[in-house]
């Protein structure tokens, strides 16, 4: 049976979904404009976000600064006490600590003041604190003892109220009383108290907006409830996280705004209803700028829909859409296709919003900054990139560098920059790369220049932006990693979208642009600027792989010559021969692969039987493959069955079912078997057609009848794997007598089964044939 | 003498081995915490459907390392007009965790735990009869399963009352293995067999493949067994191909919005707020419903391969008038009906 949150957490969940990280949620959002750069931390736990709103932790080196209810209390102690002691009677302090004889300077000043109504409210109020839960048992055991003492002291705290003649002691007695009858499910009572103490209240102070946020629970009418909630968001900065979840956004706000009496509390209903709006909150932001166009929330409902926009326009764009490849699947076409119509809907959206920036009076709002620099990033999305470059240059002069909004509006120009050239012709321009530099560890802010580079034609520098994405490697902050996909890759749960540079370009650049990227490093050696240095260094460390990369990519081009180049620049050219007792008697490394690819087939019993061993790598696979392909073209040879035989082979492992699969592949496992994976020799390694070519030739040379048959039953290996490829067996398309349809498809098999009848059963039922069919060669 | 001797014989055996369900007592399930009463749609479905049996989650238990094992999601559901109900069967679903590591003592602890607040909350429902029945609902594995049987065998001395348990179709299949709950009875529980993530193209609440595979001949289980099927639907949402969240309600609303690429599966043709989740165009949508057929033909292939008692219970999962308005009363009262045909 399923508890339905729980499920979904666990389907949530990475670590059970899925047996390691797959990026979701923050990690795949892409935003350049950074909430902390606008100061508005009383509304940070509103931060636009993928996840749903949650607690937002207070930055450590931030300021601690006097909250309403401390400054109550100094207002009551005549100025004559600091904060600081206020917070320790408040928040360090026992009920024991309240004596006469403490140092403090808070209660010094009352007794000295003979203020013992104060020391006893807070004596009273420590007395309290306990009772201040829902149940301290979740079994609900001991609830009737509890109940009975929260009770009593409710109504003491409502004599106390009555009898005390400060003012202020009044409300805070009513206030104690209407939160601990909150706890104890007494919603009558708190309506009771609070129209009899607050409701006329004309001026609202702290304590007012915390008995109306217990107030607004105990309101039947969800219209009401909802105005209620809106007041205590606007006031109690402290209780808005609690408050906004009982703000029921279903109620139409016309019923809510007829309990508005002033502007300022129309505001804050339309600011309250903005942020909880998941789409657009246009509307709300005019609202709210036309009753109260000096709230600071409303700045705040600006940022919070600005991170909205570019969300919605910039994740989809720079993680999901690779333009230079076409896409793989029907399908997959019409989904990305409409994502991106989707995406022009909303940077028109975009452009709606600065039409609104446009008319608001600069002067009246809070925070212009936060306007300006708002707008210049709204015209980058709408693609007004001279828009906003000018906006850029206004502001540049009118903030000051040491202010953390003058990088925030550095990184815009960055890419506005970078976005403004002509495809073609983008490279990273000089103002751009002071602001890499400044900004290395921002990595989707790295990635974005890089993507904005290639799609405008320049794949070399983006890849070198691609590779300072693995640099500073340092925490575990998934948030700032750069996940991106390309509408053609179709992969395994797994490995359908790229975070490191490499298996980018090992599926999507061609060999010569990695020998550009190879040439450029190497040439780099030379310059000594700040940026460049940082610009190649993670490439330098990676010439071996590139190298590697290069030959990989022309042996998939199956371009034997230009790979055996380049991986001679890497390997040991010499063949080493190893002697079987060497490996026993441990005298030679012997992990690494020795079964000639030429004669050994995994999984299937040797051709031939390997005295000597060989310790293989690319270099001297590709080698040897292009002699045994020369001799095999001499048209005087004698032995052409033969090499055509190994040559096939050799294919052979280098498809997914081989040994070899590391000539056309990196990874292993699950990396290597999944379908689809967009490479240009896809359909090779798949279905191991160049392996077929030779087996076939193979057997036209073939001089002896058990010879043919081999090579025709090693063709229809190579068939069978390209049958299954081309026809997988689909749950969705279930084909009838599967292993049959192949059978009866595959014309190497039935070439076989009629031709060579007698030897066709031993060469299909068992591989232990093939040694006696290869030695009948001759 | 000896023909009749054979003869009875013979017809003990055949009527011992039939299968047929002459009585089917029809219940569901409640499932929500949130709600203090049924709406007058669901109240409209009792009755026509004449259900006498409820079981309703009291609350659900969780574990966690530092506070223990705690009640959540407690019931709000208050029962104040007469209904027509014989039994409201007080239902709580444990996390496996709980019985992850624990020992006796914390076992007992929370027999008499639940024990306690089952009692506590059974008087919201009064004036209706003092539950005779407990179900404890726990997806037990290997190694919970002793603590979870000596909890069960705890409740039951501690409680005095009927205790049942609901029973997954894997330690269905192999009781051998995954052992046989100390209990009165077992709800067989035929659905959501497979994790919803883990195949894009079954259905995963109900797949009947799948529930042949578990139930793939006729197995008498040791113990009494009731049944338990699904009318309930969901949409998986999926983003940049990747699961979102789930939407339970308003799917007749999302509907419209959305194109059918292939079965199962939809994509988002108009952007819709769908309560505080904003679906946009592009995303994906894997929409698992359960027509009535599906349904019927799972009843055949349960009917014909577990053993029943002469008088079962077969509930489904679970009352709720949006979830249930796919299906006519006619429809949910053929599910009942079918198991006694």
């Amino acid at each position: 049976m399923k508890h339905f949150l729980v499920f979904i957490l666990i389907l949530v969940s990475n670590s059970i979904f899925a047996c390691g990280f797959y990026p979701y949620a923050e990690d795949v959002r892409f935003s350049f404009f950074n909430p902390s750069n606008f100061k508005y931390r009383w509304y940070s736990d509103f931060n636009y976000s993928s996840l749903s709103f949650s607690v937002n932790q207070i930055p450590a080196d931030e300021e601690i600064t006097v909250d309403a209810n401390e400054k109550l209390w100094i207002q009551y102690c005549k100025n004559k006490v600091s904060a600081e002691a206020v917070r320790e009677v408040l928040f360090d302090f026992k009920l024991d600590d309240i004596t006469d004889k403490s140092t403090n300077e808070m209660l010094q000043y009352l007794y000295k003041t003979k203020d013992i109504e104060a020391v006893d409210y807070l004596k009273f109020a420590k007395n309290c604190e306990v009772f201040n839960v829902f149940y301290d048992n979740l079994w609900e055991q001991n609830n009737a003892q509890k109940v009975r003492n929260r009770t009593k002291l409710i109504d003491q705290a409502i004599l106390l109220s009555n009898s005390v003649k400060n003012k202020n002691l009044k409300q805070r007695y009513t206030f104690l009383a209407i939160r601990l009858a909150y706890y104890n499910g007494d919603f009558g009572k708190i309506r009771t108290l609070y129209a009899k103490v607050f409701k006329t209240q004309k001026q609202g102070n702290v304590l007012k907006y915390w008995s109306l946020y217990f107030r607004t629970f105990a309101e039947p009418d969800k219209a009401t409830a909802n105005f209620y909630a809106s007041q205590v968001f606007a006031n109690a900065p402290d209780k808005r996280f609690m408050v906004s979840f009982a703000f029921n956004a279903k109620i139409p706000i016309d019923a809510v705004l007829k309990h508005a009496k002033t502007n300022k509390e129309k505001a804050n209903v339309y600011l309250l209803a903005g942020i909880k709006k998941a789409d657009h909150s246009l509307y709300y932001l005019k609202q709210v700028y036309k009753y109260n166009p000096e709230f600071d929330g409303l700045a705040f409902l600006l940022l919070r829909e600005i991170n909205k926009i570019e969300d919605w326009v910039f994740t989809p764009y720079y993680s999901l859409f690779n333009p230079s490849v076409g896409s793989y699947d029907r399908n997959e076409e019409n989904s990305v296709r409409n994502i991106m119509q989707r995406v022009e809907k909303d940077r028109i959206y975009a452009g709606q919003v600065i039409e609104f920036i446009n008319n608001v009076n600069l002067k009246k709002v809070h925070d212009p900054a936060l306007w300006k620099t708002g707008k210049a990033y709204l015209a980058l999305i709408t693609k007004d990139n001279q828009g906003c470059l000018k906006q850029i240059s206004k502001l540049e002069k009118s903030v000051s560098r040491k202010d953390s909004l003058y990088n925030q509006i550095e990184i815009i120009k960055a890419l506005a920059l970078t976005v403004n050239q002509q495809v073609g012709k983008a490279v990273i321009l000089n103002d751009v790369k002071p602001i890499l530099l400044k900004n290395k560890t921002q990595k989707k802010f790295l990635f974005a220049v890089g993507r904005e580079l290639e799609y405008k034609g320049n794949r070399i520098d983006a890849s070198f932006l691609y590779s300072k994405l693995e640099e500073n490697d340092n925490n575990d902050d998934y948030n700032n990693y750069a996940y991106w996909k390309s509408s053609k890759a179709k992969i395994g749960y797994y490995t359908d979208y790229y975070s490191d540079y490499f298996t980018y370009i090992n599926v999507f650049y061609s060999p010569e642009q990695v020998q550009a990227i190879v040439d450029e490093t190497l040439k780099s050696e030379k310059d000594l600027d700040k940026f460049s240095s940082w610009k190649y260094s993670f490439m330098k460390k990676e010439i071996v792989r590139l190298y590697d990369l290069i030959g990989t990519k022309y042996i998939r081009q199956n371009k034997l010559e230009q790979a055996l180049f380049y991986f001679g620049k890497n390997e040991d050219k010499t063949e080493h021969k190893i002697n079987c007792s060497d490996c026993f008697w441990e005298k030679e490394d012997c992990s690494n692969r020795f079964k000639s690819p030429f004669f050994v087939l995994k999984y299937t019993p040797e051709f031939v039987t390997q005295k000597k061993l060989y310790s293989l790598n690319k270099y001297t696979v590709t080698q040897n493959l292009i002699s045994y392909l020369k001799k095999a073209s001499k048209p005087d040879e004698k032995n052409k069955d033969y090499y055509n035989f190994l040559i096939a082979n050799c294919y052979y492992n280098m498809t997914f079912i081989g040994s070899l699969s590391e000539m056309r592949r990196y990874g292993s496992g699950e990396e290597i078997s999944i379908r689809d994976f967009p490479v240009e020799d896809n359909n090779e390694f798949y279905e191991c057609n160049l392996a077929k070519k030779y087996y076939t030739l193979a057997f036209k040379n073939a001089k002896t009848t058990k010879f043919k048959a081999l090579c025709l039953r090693m063709a229809g290996k190579c068939e069978a794997n390209k049958l299954a490829y081309r026809y997988p067996d689909d749950y969705e398309n279930p084909i009838k007598n599967y292993n049959t349809f192949l059978l009866k498809k595959n014309k190497y098999y039935q070439d076989l089964k009629s031709k060579y009848a007698d030897d066709y059963e031993d060469l299909i039922s068992d591989c232990n044939a093939f040694e006696e069919y290869f030695r009948a060669r001759r | 003498m000896k023909k009749i001797i054979f003869f009875l014989f013979i017809s003990f055996v055949l009527l011992g081995c039939s299968n047929k369900i002459e009585t089917v007592e029809k219940s569901f399930y409640y499932w929500k915490s949130d709600s203090w009463d049924f709406s007058e749609k669901e109240n409209s479905i009792l009755q026509t459907l004449e259900i006498r049996k409820l079981y309703v989650k009291f609350f659900e238990v969780d574990h966690d390392k530092n506070f223990g094992n705690f009640p959540i999601s407690k019931s709000n559901l208050k029962l104040n007009k007469q209904g027509s109900f014989s039994e409201i069967i007080p239902t709580v679903y444990i996390k496996n965790e709980v019985f992850k590591e624990t020992d006796k003592k914390g076992l007992d602890t929370l027999a008499a735990n639940i024990n306690f607040l089952i009692h506590k909350y059974e008087a919201k429902f009064s004036p209706f009869a003092v539950a005779k029945e407990f179900q404890m609902d726990c997806d037990w594995t290997l190694k919970t399963k002793d603590n979870y049987f000596y909890f069960l065998k705890k409740l039951k001395l501690i409680s005095k009352k009927e205790i049942s348990c609901t029973l997954r179709l894997y330690p269905y299949k192999y009781p051998e293995k995954m052992g046989i709950p100390p209990v009165d009875r077992a709800t067989l529980m035929c659905y959501n067999l497979i994790n919803p993530l883990e195949n894009k193209s079954k259905n995963s609440i109900l797949d009947l493949k799948e529930l042949e595979s578990y139930l793939n001949k006729k197995r008498k289980y040791p113990l009494h067994l009731d049944i338990a099927l699904p009318t309930y639907s969901w949409m998986q949402v999926y983003q940049n191909n990747k699961f979102t969240t789930v939407i339970y309600k308003n799917q007749k609303e999302i509907l419209p919005k959305l194109k059918k690429i292939k079965p199962l599966w939809y994509e988002v043709t108009e952007d819709h707020l769908a309560g505080d989740f904003y679906l946009r165009i592009g995303d994906k949508i894997k929409h698992e419903v359960l027509p009535p057929d599906q349904i019927n033909q799972a009843i055949e292939v349960i009917k014909k391969n577990v053993v029943f008692d002469l008088q079962t219970t077969v509930t489904l999962f679970y009352l709720d008038e949006e979830q249930l308005s796919k299906y006519s009363d006619e429809t949910l009262s053929g599910f009942y009906t079918n198991f006694s045909k």
